[in-house]
This record gives C-alpha cells, sequence and structure tokens, in this order.
C-alpha cells in the first residue's frame, strides 16, 4: 500500500494529519489545473477550496478504485464545469500563466529557443477548443495517465485518444504557420 | 515542433505555477472529515446490503412468482369448477326443456281454465240478471194494469164531478206551453225578418219558400217550432228537407206593400207572422185567419154575427 493509500484510510478514520499531508501533496497541481483554466488567482484558489472541501465531504464514498490524483481531478473537473456553467464564459481569454505566474527555479527548457517554441505551444493550447483544452491540461499539464484522464473526464480512453490526436494535430498545423515561426 | 513527439515533449514540460502564500494553510483548516465511526457503520450497513440484495431480490422474485402461480391456480380451480357445473347442466337441458313445455301448456291449461271460469261467473251474473228483469217485468205488467185500472177509476170519478170543481190544470206544464209559444213567435220574427231582407234583393217581393231564404236564416233550427215533436230540425242546409219544417207559408211570394197580410203561420200555436216582419200571437177561440181580397189577414172568429177584421 503506497503512502497516498494509508494517508487516505487515516483520513477516512478521522486522522486530520493525514488530510494536511494530502493537501500538502495535491493543493498545488489542483491549483495550477484550475489556475490555468481560468486565468486568475482569485478563481483558482476558490475552486481549490471548493474542490477539497468536497473531496472531504465524499471521501467516506472513495473506495480507492482509482488513484487519490485521479479522484480528486474528477471533483476539481466538476467544480470547473459548475463555474464554467455558471460565469457562462463562452470566450474565457485566460493569461499568458507561462508568463506571468511560473514560479521560481530552475527552466525545464534547454535553451532560449526551445522556450519561446514552448511559449508558442502554450499559447495555441489555450485557443483550442474547450474538451480538447481540457484534456491537453490534463493529460500534459496535469501528467494524469490516459486511463486516469479518461476517467476523470467520464469519457472512454479511445475517445479521449482521438480528442488528444486531434488537438496535436491542431496544434502542429497552426505552430508550422509563418507567424509563429518568425516570432 | 513539426513532429508530434517533440509537441508532447513541450507540453510536458510546462512549467510549474506559483502557488498563493497561505492557500495550504487555508485548506488545511478547512478540513471536515466526516466521523469515522458513522463511516464505519454506514459502509457496514451498506455491505452487509449489498451482500444480501442479490439473494433477497431474488427471494422477493421467487415469492412474486410463487403468489402469481397460486393466484392463477385458484382462478383456474374456479374455471374447472364453473365448467363442470355448466357441463353438468348441459346434460340435463333436454329434460329441463321438456319439462318446460310441459310447464307451458299446463300453464296455458291453466289459464283457459281460469278464463272459462271467469265467463261461467258472468254467465250466472248475467243469469242472476235476466231473472232479476223478469221479476220486475212482471212487477211492471202489474204495474201497468194497476195504472189503467186507476186511469179508468180517475175517468169515471172525473166525470161525475162536474166541470167547475175539476182540479185546476198543472202549473209546471202550463209554464212550459207558455214557453213554448214564446220560443215559436221567436222563430216566426227570425222568419220575417229573413224574408224582408231577401226581398230587398228581390223586388220588395217575399220568398216563396224556406230553402229560397236559406242565405238569410242563420240556421234551419228555427224552422222547427218547440211545440213540435214528430219533426225534428236539420242541422244544415244540405240536409234540409220537408220533413224539417213545422210553420207554413201562407203566401208565398206576397209583395211588402200590404203589410197586414199574414206571410207565415205556426200551425201549432197559432202564432202568426205578417209581411211587416212583426209577430202575432192571437188566442185562436176569438182569432182565426181570413181570406179578404185575395189576401189572408188575421180576422175576428164570428160569435153571434158576421167577423170583423183588424
Amino acid at each position: 500500500m503506497d503512502q497516498v493509500a494509508q494517508l487516505c484510510r487515516r483520513a477516512k478514520a478521522g486522522d486530520a494529519v493525514a488530510a494536511s499531508e494530502m493537501v500538502s501533496l495535491f493543493y498545488e497541481k489542483v491549483f495550477s489545473w484550475f489556475r490555468r483554466l481560468c486565468g486568475n488567482d482569485e478563481d483558482a484558489e476558490d475552486l481549490t477550496q471548493k474542490t477539497f472541501l468536497k473531496a472531504w465531504a465524499a471521501l467516506g464514498s472513495y473506495e480507492g478504485r482509482s488513484s487519490f490524483s485521479t479522484w480528486i481531478h474528477g471533483i476539481a473537473h466538476h467544480v470547473y464545469v459548475d463555474w464554467w456553467r455558471r460565469k457562462n464564459l463562452a470566450e474565457l481569454q485566460t493569461e499568458a500563466w507561462w508568463e506571468r505566474c511560473v514560479a521560481e527555479g530552475p527552466s525545464p527548457f534547454e535553451d532560449a529557443a526551445e522556450r519561446e517554441m514552448a511559449h508558442q505551444l502554450y499559447c495555441l493550447v489555450e485557443q483550442l477548443q474547450e474538451p480538447a483544452r481540457e484534456a491537453v491540461h490534463l493529460h500534459y499539464y496535469q501528467g494524469l495517465s490516459l486511463r486516469e484522464t479518461a476517467e476523470v473526464l467520464d469519457i472512454p480512453t479511445i475517445t479521449l485518444k482521438y480528442r488528444l490526436r486531434e488537438a496535436l494535430d491542431v496544434l502542429r498545423s497552426q505552430a508550422a504557420e509563418p507567424k509563429f515561426r518568425t516570432r | 515542433m513539426n513532429d508530434i513527439e517533440q509537441t508532447e515533449t513541450l507540453l510536458r514540460k510546462a512549467p510549474r505555477l506559483k502557488v498563493p502564500s497561505g492557500l495550504r494553510e487555508k485548506l488545511q483548516a478547512q478540513i471536515v472529515l466526516p466521523r469515522a465511526q458513522d463511516s464505519s457503520r454506514d459502509r457496514a450497513s451498506l455491505g452487509l446490503l449489498r451482500r444480501w440484495l442479490p439473494a433477497l431480490s431474488l427471494s422477493a422474485f421467487f415469492l412474486a412468482c410463487v403468489i402469481a402461480i397460486a393466484v392463477q391456480s385458484n382462478i383456474l380451480s374456479g374455471l374447472r369448477r364453473e365448467n363442470a357445473s355448466l357441463r353438468a347442466s348441459g346434460e340435463n337441458l333436454e329434460q329441463m326443456r321438456q319439462e318446460n313445455l310441459e310447464y307451458q301448456k299446463l300453464r296455458a291449461e291453466t289459464q283457459q281454465l281460469e278464463r272459462l271460469r271467469q265467463e261461467n261467473l258472468e254467465l250466472r251474473q248475467l243469469q242472476n240478471e235476466v231473472a232479476r228483469l223478469r221479476q220486475e217485468l212482471q212487477a211492471l205488467s202489474a204495474l201497468k194494469a194497476e195504472n189503467q185500472r186507476l186511469l179508468t177509476e180517475r175517468k169515471i170519478a172525473e166525470s161525475r164531478i162536474p166541470a167547475d170543481a175539476r182540479p185546476e190544470e198543472d202549473p209546471f206544464e202550463a209554464a212550459r206551453k207558455k214557453q213554448e209559444r214564446i220560443n215559436c213567435i221567436n222563430n216566426i220574427k227570425q222568419i220575417g225578418l229573413a224574408a224582408r231582407m231577401w226581398s230587398n234583393d228581390h223586388g220588395d217581393n217575399l220568398p216563396p219558400d224556406f230553402l229560397t231564404m236559406s242565405n238569410e236564416l242563420n240556421s234551419p233550427r228555427v224552422l222547427i217550432c218547440p211545440g213540435d215533436t214528430r219533426r225534428s230540425a236539420a242541422l244544415t242546409w244540405s240536409e234540409f228537407g220537408a220533413g224539417n219544417v213545422s210553420y207554413e207559408i201562407i203566401s208565398p211570394g206576397v209583395s211588402e206593400t200590404d203589410p197586414a197580410v199574414v206571410y207565415v203561420r205556426c200551425p201549432i200555436h197559432n202564432n202568426f207572422g205578417l209581411v211587416d216582419g212583426s209577430a202575432q200571437m192571437v188566442d185562436a177561440s176569438q182569432h182565426q185567419l181570413v181570406q179578404k181580397n185575395g189576401k189572408w189577414v188575421i180576422g175576428r172568429r164570428p160569435q153571434n154575427g158576421p167577423p170583423s177584421y183588424e
């Protein structure tokens, strides 16, 4: 039994320390996801709190059939969908998160050219349509596996694969256009 | 960036984002865990339910099937019993039909007997009535003989009584006769009026007969005198004949120039209708119809000398 499963079992038994440790393990991921999707810190923070409150309330029904990460991303997905419907943000434009709120530390990119290409790519991702954009966020940015991503989005894996392939094709074709190459 | 693998690699290299300070503490402070006892109890009850749910549902299904089979068996046995009773009654149908025929026959005979009994009863009643009438007839014959004897005795007695001592005539009969005479006068007045109306259109000559002035007379009933019991009045002029008139026209077709001439007369009451339309009620013992210059007028009946005329 891995560490998360043990913490989860303890939290279900009412251990608040284990629950705090679980918060420490997952809150960054959840916040980052909301931050990228929502475009501002306030909404992301608010949605993160809602997600964890729902998670604690529903912790009794968590049986460990999927990983805790998948489970809490599923909750976060529903929280995000509710928020998105309530706000009715059809033309949601997120900020350039990769320029404004990147954590301090060593850059993941090898050189300036790669960083420039990555920024262009992230910009194109934000222009994707909503189901594909969320799938890209979950699979690539959040690091969930295909099975976990499909579980969070409540769709078959084959559908997820199709969406991702389509999104990658769009990204590749748009990145090949001159305006992106000359930037 | 044209390569998909490179794209995926770059996407996976997305940098971590800054997390607002204090968020972790906030989230940790908001932890509200469900009570372990409740959850374990719920889980236990849920687990028990889940464990026994298939067996319970299967049992419920079998129980429902058994109940349905029992109900259907009950209905089936009821139908069988009904079928058997119907079959048994069908075997007795011919016998019942015969019995019904006999019953109908007996019923008809009973009804006929009842009718005959009624007729017999009526016959007896009629016989009793005939006997009673015969007795009454015999009594009537005796009464008639008695009446005849009494009349004879009365006549004999009256013949012995002097004329002055005879009792007066019945006052009701006298009033009835007076009424008849007055009605007769009224009839003669109507006839005279009709004759004068007719003469206005026919050169001042009165009509020769009653049928001629049928348009002026309201009804042929006025041509029958109330004292005339032998004749009957015609209801309409189409039924009118010689037997439907009591009066007689004395001067048919006479001119209006002489008003004292008698035009019509009642032979029963000796009432006269004159040419001027008036009606005269005269005493037959003192007046009579006389001819003067070929015209009929009312004259005084002669007593001791020659008659005088009015």
